[in-house]
């Protein structure tokens, strides 16, 4: 009996908190993915042990890191494709446009794909680019003069990307989160080695993915 | 392709099982070096090729490590399906030339990229997720440049195999999006778990 009653006192306690994060959440203006999510994310947190609100929190902070750096990569692309285009860089190859284009769309369906997750999990998604990188990248991108530096350039992004990924997929709990991550983060890679070799650069560098370039999970905050 | 985690057992053979694929691409990769078809290409084929070997028989290296930390055996024999399946590709280069090494290479590659993708998906503990993820984004690797050398080599664009390319505007639209087709790494080229175990 009393475990029952407290119980039902730990239940009463992890609905008031639900309820107050959500209206803070609501508060901040995502009324509209309070709502959608609402119930889904309730049940899950009434059901939710401490250690599990712990994984999920840490997940839901590796994913934020995560979609912001694929925000910003949708961001770069699309700078880099308009000044390759209007010929700031010389005749614009047809190879580069196609890659430049492909790679945009690539990191556009990460950035769906990793927030529906966060949805799930009952965070808002995360729809802006990485404020961190935000600027190195706006600033930097006028001064980019050939596309041999437009793929030195484009390398600090992709390979924060795949490395992050990788860092994640070590970290995460949600099975999801994981299977999502596992299918990204190779690709990242893959767009590594394209540009590496558009640099000038031998375009395998390392028999494992390395890490030490994973953006840190307070980047998004 | 299932997703669900690995029990250890499960992890040790899948573990066997990548030592089994790795063993293949590794002794692929020697085996072409002194071949007259990969000689007369561009020297960065040569260069691939080296390093290709090397990352493999690292890859193998760290997986028989796991494996010995799990306290189960080593493999060291190749996956016999692969091999089996890459002998009559193996028998075009003679006759095929560039072609036919790429597209072995890239029979093996292709495997091994899906197969440590979808392994990583489904191992429980995360030294091993770290061991397969670690791999797997560097087989993607191999995969992509391979990709790239191929519509190169098909298009009559073989001297662009350089770093970096010297005449980027000739190139066609196909070498910067064949080489990575999809968003999402797939994972339908994945070998079954036990396909490589030992005594399996």
């Amino acid at each position: 009996m009393g475990d029952q009653r407290a119980g039902i006192r730990e239940l009463t306690r992890r609905t008031l908190l639900l309820g107050a994060s959500a209206s803070a959440i609501a508060a901040a203006g995502c009324a509209e993915a309070v709502t959608r999510h609402a119930t889904s994310s309730r049940l899950a947190a009434i059901s939710a042990t401490p250690s599990e609100r712990a994984h999920t929190a840490n997940d839901v902070a590796l994913l934020r890191t995560a979609a912001a750096l694929e925000n910003l990569g949708v961001y770069a692309y699309g700078s880099a494709l308009h000044r390759v285009a209007s010929g700031q860089m010389g005749p614009p190859p047809a190879v580069v446009m196609a890659f430049a284009s492909q790679v945009r769309s690539h990191h556009a369906q990460h950035a769906q794909a990793l927030n529906r997750i966060l949805e799930r999990l009952g965070s808002p998604p995360y729809t802006r680019p990485d404020p961190a990188m935000f600027r190195s990248v706006e600033d930097g991108l006028p001064a980019v003069g050939s596309i041999k530096e437009l793929a030195i350039f484009s390398l600090t992004l992709e390979d924060a990307l795949a490395q992050t990924h990788l860092r994640n997929l070590t970290a995460l709990t949600d099975r999801a989160a994981i299977v999502t991550t596992a299918a990204i983060g190779p690709v990242e890679q893959q767009h590594v080695a394209l540009l590496h070799i558009n640099a000038g650069q031998f375009p395998v560098l390392h028999a494992f993915g390395p890490t030490d370039q994973a953006r840190p999970v307070t980047d998004p905050s | 392709m299932s997703t669900a985690t690995f029990s250890k057992a499960q992890c040790v053979a899948a573990l066997q099982t990548a030592a089994s694929l790795e063993t293949i691409a590794h002794s692929g990769y020697l085996s072409a070096i002194p071949l007259k078809q990969v000689r007369q290409a561009p020297q960065l084929v040569t260069q691939f090729n080296e390093s290709a070997a090397a990352h493999h028989f690292a890859h193998l290296q760290a997986i028989n490590d796991a494996l010995g930390a799990l306290g189960a055996a080593p493999q060291f024999h190749p996956d016999m399906k692969i091999a089996d399946a890459l002998t009559p590709l193996l028998a075009r280069v003679p006759r095929a030339g560039l072609p036919a090494v790429l597209q072995a290479a890239l029979y093996v590659e292709e495997r091994l990229f899906a197969t440590h993708t979808a392994y990583s998906m489904r191992a429980a503990d995360s030294k091993q997720r770290a061991l397969f993820g670690s791999i797997a984004g560097v087989e993607a690797q191999h995969v992509a440049v391979l990709r790239q050398a191929q519509v190169l080599v098909e298009s009559g664009h073989e001297r662009q195999i350089q770093l970096p390319p010297p005449h980027l505007v000739t190139i066609p639209p196909a070498a910067g999006t064949q080489p990575i087709p999809d968003a999402f790494a797939p994972t339908t080229l994945a070998r079954p778990y036990r396909e490589g175990a030992v005594g399996g």
